[in-house]
């Protein structure tokens, strides 16, 4: 296959990560009959080949480790990254971070190489750190949506920063069934969902890439609604 | 498929800028390099993406210099460009100013505070609404104000475009090549798109037309289904249903931080001089956000590059 990422981006990218701080883990799950799973494979081995500190493994969906990460089946490619200590730390992607989402998947190498160490106000570290219910934020994001990079780093920060919380970025145009559950039909569309009584129940939503105190409020709301 | 590198590597902020420039479009990246080459230190501050709005465009194929780019790609050379130039940007949202001062004061959302002798405001502008009863009730529900963004949702469907102007033709162009039809409504029997762009549309066979008609209300179950429609020559009244439906019906500057702190036209428009200074010394405007004639990629540079060697020569030599 031709390669995603040509010299000249590939050299961007070294020099972008080159404020990693040590080697992060990227797991992908991946199954068979998927549009997507090949090309993201290609693109983590592209990256794994061409910077630093990039470990990747490649799962099946259906495997035993794809239910220790708590991966939703039906949405493959799934993607997690460890933070650099090894941690789990809730980051999410269902399908190919291309596009707009590339900066993401960038900025979240990058923090989770520090272990998660995000880039938010302090009034928004510890009101996130208040949160004690297992909750999700599922951000719908189309790749040409120049908006959705900060919606999807908002949910990914979150997740850092607070253990109960899942940060998943979901590719609307690969996943049509859950986007049409959701009624998405404008990105970025964030879901916001506690785990109550064994399922995850739908407590929030928002459309639109939200300012920090907004974000934390719209996530506090859900929560105690 | 492309690959957005997105924002540079992130720096400790400063304390103090010559000038901070607030949004990265074409206004805020051109008066950056003249800020630059002029010597003094600018920040540019930007809430999503360098290139601002032309991220939102398919095609630009009127910026001298570039026959046919796509606007994610012209975006992103403008922003490349500007840093290494040595623009410094950082990203975050600015929520309060004060211009109260000399030195002028600058909040952003993820908390920090910065301080500077020349402020530039290129905030731009966003499509305006409807104003019509179901529109926020299906906004995200079949309701988009960004073809870019949400046109793939509408695959083989029928989609609405409201509007007339340029933009309400180009991305009728673009849903035309998802949508299964797509019809303009038009509150005129002729549009206002300049003509290259009307040849356009009138050739493509899935571009229909629905002239001398507004939308009264968009109505539906959980998702848009129908527009109620009023044809303005015969009063007649009916419904049209869709899918979906894209509003291009003009803009509305980014100027609500600004109310009262700056002087504004009655639609909101920053008012500047000759040298794009607003009434507040020190204040500059620049680009879509200004009251002006053409609001276009070229014009939103040109502001910019005229307000920040002018701040250069005025405040700092
Ligand atoms: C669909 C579409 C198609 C178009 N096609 C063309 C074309 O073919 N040719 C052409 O010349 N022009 C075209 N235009 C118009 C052109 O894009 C604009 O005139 C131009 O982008 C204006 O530049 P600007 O810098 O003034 O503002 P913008 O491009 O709007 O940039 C403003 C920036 O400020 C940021 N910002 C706003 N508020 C804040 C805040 N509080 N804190 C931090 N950042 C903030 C925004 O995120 C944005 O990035 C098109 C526009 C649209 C919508």
């Amino acid at each position: 296959m031709e390669k995603l990422l040509d010299e000249k981006t590939l050299e961007q990218v070294r020099d972008l990560l080159g404020e990693m701080k040590g080697r992060v883990r990227i797991i992908l799950f991946e199954k068979e009959n998927c549009e997507y799973c090949d090309v993201t494979k290609q693109l983590y081995t592209e990256l794994k080949e061409g910077v630093e500190n990039i470990d990747l493994d490649v799962h099946h969906i259906d495997s035993p480790i794809a239910e220790e990460y708590n991966i939703d089946k039906t949405l493959a490619p799934a993607t997690v990254i460890l933070a650099s200590n090894g941690s789990d730390l809730g980051v999410r992607f269902y399908g190919i971070p291309s596009g707009h989402e590339f900066s993401t998947l960038l900025q979240d190498l990058i923090l989770l190489s520090k272990n998660g160490e995000v880039e938010l106000s302090e009034d928004t570290v510890n009101k996130l750190k208040t949160i004690n219910k297992k909750m999700r934020l599922r951000v719908f994001v189309t790749p040409t949506c120049p908006y959705c990079p900060r919606a999807v780093l908002s949910a990914h920060q979150a997740a850092m920063i607070n253990e109960n919380i899942n940060g998943e970025m979901v590719e609307a145009n690969e996943f049509y069934e859950i986007s049409m559950k959701h009624n998405v039909s404008s990105v970025p569309h964030t879901v916001i969902e506690v785990f109550e009584n064994g399922e995850w129940v739908v407590k929030g939503e928002f459309i639109g890439a939200y300012p920090e105190p907004n974000f934390v409020e719209e996530v506090l709301k859900a929560v105690e609604g | 498929m492309f690959f957005d590198l997105g924002s540079s590597k992130k720096k400790q902020l400063k304390e103090y800028y010559d000038m901070v420039i607030i949004g990265g479009g074409p206004a805020g990246v051109a008066a950056g390099i003249y800020a630059v080459q002029g010597g003094i230190k600018p920040l540019i501050i930007e809430k999503d993406l360098d290139g601002g709005q032309i991220n939102l465009t398919e095609y630009v194929e009127n910026y001298p210099g570039f026959k046919s780019i796509s606007g994610e790609e012209l975006a992103e050379k403008m922003g490349e460009h500007a840093k290494e130039f040595g623009v410094e940007f950082h990203y975050g949202e600015v929520i309060n100013v004060d211009f109260s001062k000399d030195e002028k004061i600058i909040s952003l959302d993820d908390g920090s505070i910065v301080k500077s002798k020349t402020v530039l405001i290129a905030t731009g502008a966003t499509p305006r609404k409807l104003g019509v009863p179901g529109e926020k009730e299906f906004a995200g529900r079949g309701v988009s104000y960004c073809a870019t963004c949400d046109g793939h949702f509408f695959k083989n469907q029928k989609v609405a475009v409201i509007g007339g102007g340029n933009t309400a033709v180009e991305e009728a162009l673009y849903l035309s090549k998802i949508a299964k039809e797509v019809y303009i409504i038009h509150r005129r029997d002729k549009l206002r798109a300049d003509k290259i762009y009307q040849d356009k549309a009138f050739n493509t066979e899935n571009i229909k037309f629905i002239w001398n008609s507004v939308v009264k209300e968009i109505k539906g179950d959980k998702k848009v289904q129908q527009l109620v429609l009023e044809n303005r020559e015969t009063g007649e009244v009916t419904n049209f249903d869709v899918d979906g439906v894209f509003v291009f019906v003009g803009l509305l500057p980014v100027t609500q931080l600004f109310k009262d702190k700056i002087a504004l036209d009655d639609y909101g428009y920053i008012i500047t001089d000759e040298h794009r200074e607003t009434n507040v010394k020190g204040v500059f405007a620049a680009g879509d956000v200004i009251q002006k004639e053409l609001r276009q990629i070229i014009t939103a540079a040109a502001d910019g590059a005229i307000a920040a060697s002018f701040a250069v020569r005025e405040y700092f030599n």
